[in-house]
């Protein structure tokens, strides 16, 4: 492992990759964070709330190397960063989470595996069962509680 | 009714190009628009009492310094809704930073005030939960000895709460018994879902209340400009299929065929006033900064319990310098949200929490009313949540910790779909240290000075959210929750904004009398939430539009002494 990279930048596209990973590696039909199209996703996302610098402050919290440690071996040490810098690890794990799922390529693997529909919820909505009045039997023979006055 | 003429307008002028520091166009005196009733704010309160007064052949002019909602332009139609929930339609308007939005100083508040600013206003964003304030809540000095009594009951309003159902339309449930008899509910109650059945249950087995609430979302249309509810979840970000009571498809359409008058991106600055205090109209800036007039023989303020404060002490003159209507010293002050605590369930069971509206339609009122022997005055509300999409699950929105790393696909599973939350809706006890006054140096992108919000949580909340979080984490329990989770206090949760221009009968303690009519200011009125005496602990939005048209009805009866 070699030392940290004091002029990382966020174009470093191969450091924020493996960074990404990390935070999110590939299982079965879900692709990793750190695709090129989630990581473009994840730049996107880090521009609208100009947070870039936050960004490269923890990029250059890891080793010039870190791209080809083992998986393992990145998340630990994206553990130490985010234990020694935990507010801006907020921020780099909040636009990872909106990147990936916000990806239609990831919803699409998140259909397959949970059911949820991979499309926005208008203007198509949900199937839900009727409301059912059979269920308020015990609360209909309350009596009333409200105070009179 | 009486009329005044307009002084001071060079000197209004004046003033206002040294208070907000730039060059003011002032449009020709020719230009002032004149209207019988001139409103401030198109939101819950303005629209209901626009379409009364105009339905009774009143003139009503609107000032709104919002827009018309563009309905192509509601995140849910989209891919990243999840992300534009985030920022340009985050209920907060300090993140949501938008030209109609104004901004806050909340520094001192641990609860964030939330708003919408625009045609329909916070109606626009809200959850459509439309209760009804219990009869104690307007007696609560009387019964507890805590708060202020209103200056009218439950029974003065009973006729506009009908009214409001009627013309909003509501899905609910007669035979609450923690609620008084009112007329069947015009439209069957919404899907409850997988969640809340589970919860019902639960309530059920340890002996507590539980009821479909009345809520404002069409399960099957309700009149010409409205859809039917798909269940499609996140209300609070418009309903792109017209299946929600907001006021720009509810009460402005019915308005505006009565020839309301409705002039947006109009943000008032100042309710102007005559020489003997009487309100004459407001002085406004347009779109492109122009200052313009209308004049009224009788102003109506409704533009929240912030913006509304925030009016008034604007408004100061010589003849009131420290703010209009506020001899009492009142306005502003006894400002009340529902501190929300949240409890959160996770299941074994695929709960389909992203189906169906976020907010749920179950609550418990079985810690509503006063029971000494809990430790605290008063009580809450418990309202029953679905679960969020998958960006705000991973982001732990409700409390529910996601971790990141070689688990974080397991924990997506077993979280995602799979959570019931309880929100404990507390009452809030006014104190008149909790206020909203004038940013000394924040203001708004037309100079106007912005609103400081002071707010302290008091020590009958701070115990009435424990006892609500143990209370909710047993219905967790019983209800078969893995894991339960607590938010103590739900920082980004102050969409009820409450009691800055209070209702009493003392006017040394109080702003309005119990017609929402300023007792310093003869034709000056403010029917929303500002007005409130008490802030109860359910949704404000159907009391204040009740308000709103008995506020209208007294004007009409009342205009030729006005």
């Amino acid at each position: 492992m070699t030392g940290t990279d004091a002029s990382a930048t966020v174009a470093n596209t191969s450091q924020v990759a493996a960074l990404l990973d990390a935070i999110i590696p590939s299982e079965d039909q879900l692709p990793s964070a750190g695709m090129p199209e989630l990581v473009e996703a994840f730049l996107a996302d880090v521009a609208e709330d100009e947070s870039e610098g936050v960004v490269v402050r923890v990029l250059t919290q890891l080793p010039i190397d870190f791209p080809e440690l083992d998986r393992e071996v990145r998340e630990d040490l994206a553990r130490k960063v985010q234990d020694s810098n935990p507010r801006d690890f907020d921020i780099v794990l909040r636009h990872t989470y909106n990147a990936y799922y916000a990806s239609t390529t990831v919803r699409d693997a998140l259909e397959q595996t949970t059911g949820y529909p991979a499309r926005p919820p208008n203007t198509a909505g949900y199937e839900l069962a009727s409301f059912d009045e059979n269920t308020l039997v015990t609360q209909r023979a309350r009596a009333p509680f409200w105070r009179r006055v | 009714m009486r009329r005044r003429s307009v002084i001071g307008t060079a000197a209004a002028l004046a003033a206002a190009q040294l208070k907000y520091g730039r060059l003011i166009r002032d449009a020709a005196a020719a230009e002032d628009l004149e209207s019988d009733v001139l409103i401030v704010g198109a939101g819950a309160s303005g629209a209901a009492a626009a379409w009364r007064l105009s339905a009774q052949g009143i003139g009503v002019t609107c000032l709104e310094q919002g827009d018309w909602l563009d309905y192509l332009s509601i995140p849910s139609l989209y891919d990243d809704w999840e992300l534009v929930r985030q920022r340009s339609w985050n209920p907060n308007p300090n993140v949501r930073g938008l030209v109609s939005d104004y901004p806050i100083n909340d520094a001192e508040s641990p609860i964030k005030p939330l708003m919408y600013n625009g045609v329909g206003g916070s109606t626009i964003m809200w959850s459509c939960h439309a209760p009804r304030f219990h009869p104690s809540d307007f007696k609560t000095q009387t019964l507890d000895g805590v708060g202020a009594d209103w200056p009218l009951s439950y029974w003065d309003l009973e006729p506009y709460y009908d009214l409001n159902d009627r013309i909003s339309g509501v899905s609910g449930l007669n035979g609450d018994p923690a609620n008084p008899p009112r007329p069947p509910r015009p439209l069957r109650p919404i899907p409850i879902g997988k969640g809340a059945e589970r919860l019902g249950r639960a309530l059920d087995g340890l002996g507590w209340h539980w009821w479909p609430n009345d809520i404002q979302v069409y399960e099957s249309a309700y009149g010409d400009e409205t859809g039917d509810c798909n269940h499609c979840g996140p209300c609070e970000l418009a309903c792109p299929v017209r299946a929600k009571a907001s006021t720009d498809i509810t009460y402005w359409p019915k308005a505006l065929d009565q020839g309301t008058r409705l002039i947006t991106g109009a943000r008032v600055f100042q309710i102007e006033t005559d020489a003997s205090g009487r309100a004459t109209g407001a002085a406004y800036f347009d779109r492109g900064g122009t200052l313009r007039r209308v004049r009224a023989r009788v102003v109506i303020v409704a533009a929240n319990g912030i913006g509304t404060p925030r009016l008034l002490h604007l408004s100061a003159s010589k003849k009131q310098p420290n703010g209009l209507a506020n001899f009492s010293g009142m306005v502003g002050r006894h400002l009340m949200m529902h501190p929300v605590a949240i409890v959160t369930g996770v299941f074994d069971e695929d709960l389909e929490g992203c189906k169906g509206i976020t907010a749920n339609s179950i609550v418990s009122k079985e810690f509503y009313e006063t029971d000494e022997q809990r430790g605290f005055k008063r009580g809450y509300m418990l309202q029953f949540l679905r679960s969020l999409g998958p960006v705000l699950t991973a982001l732990g929105g409700y409390g529910v910790p996601i971790e990141w790393g070689r688990g974080h696909h397991r924990r997506m599973r077993e979280v995602f779909n799979h959570t019931a939350s309880a929100g404990v809706v507390c009452e809030d006890l006014a104190s008149p240290d909790n206020r909203v006054t004038l940013d000394d140096t924040l203001t708004d992108s037309d100079g106007i000075p912005a609103p400081k919000v002071t707010y302290t949580l008091g020590e009958n909340a701070r115990r009435m959210i424990a006892h609500g979080v143990e209370r909710s984490t047993e219905v967790m329990k019983a209800a078969g929750a893995k894991e339960i989770h607590q938010i103590g206090l739900v920082e980004q949760g102050g969409f009820h904004l409450l009691g800055t221009a209070r209702m009493g009968a003392d006017p040394e303690q109080s702003v309005l009398n119990s017609w929402n009519q300023a007792h310093d200011v003869e034709n000056l009125f403010v029917v929303d939430g500002s007005a409130f005496a008490t802030a109860a602990a359910v949704n404000p939005t159907h009391t204040l539009q009740a308000l709103a048209l008995r506020a209208a009805d007294h004007i009409v009866e009342t205009r030729r002494e006005l």
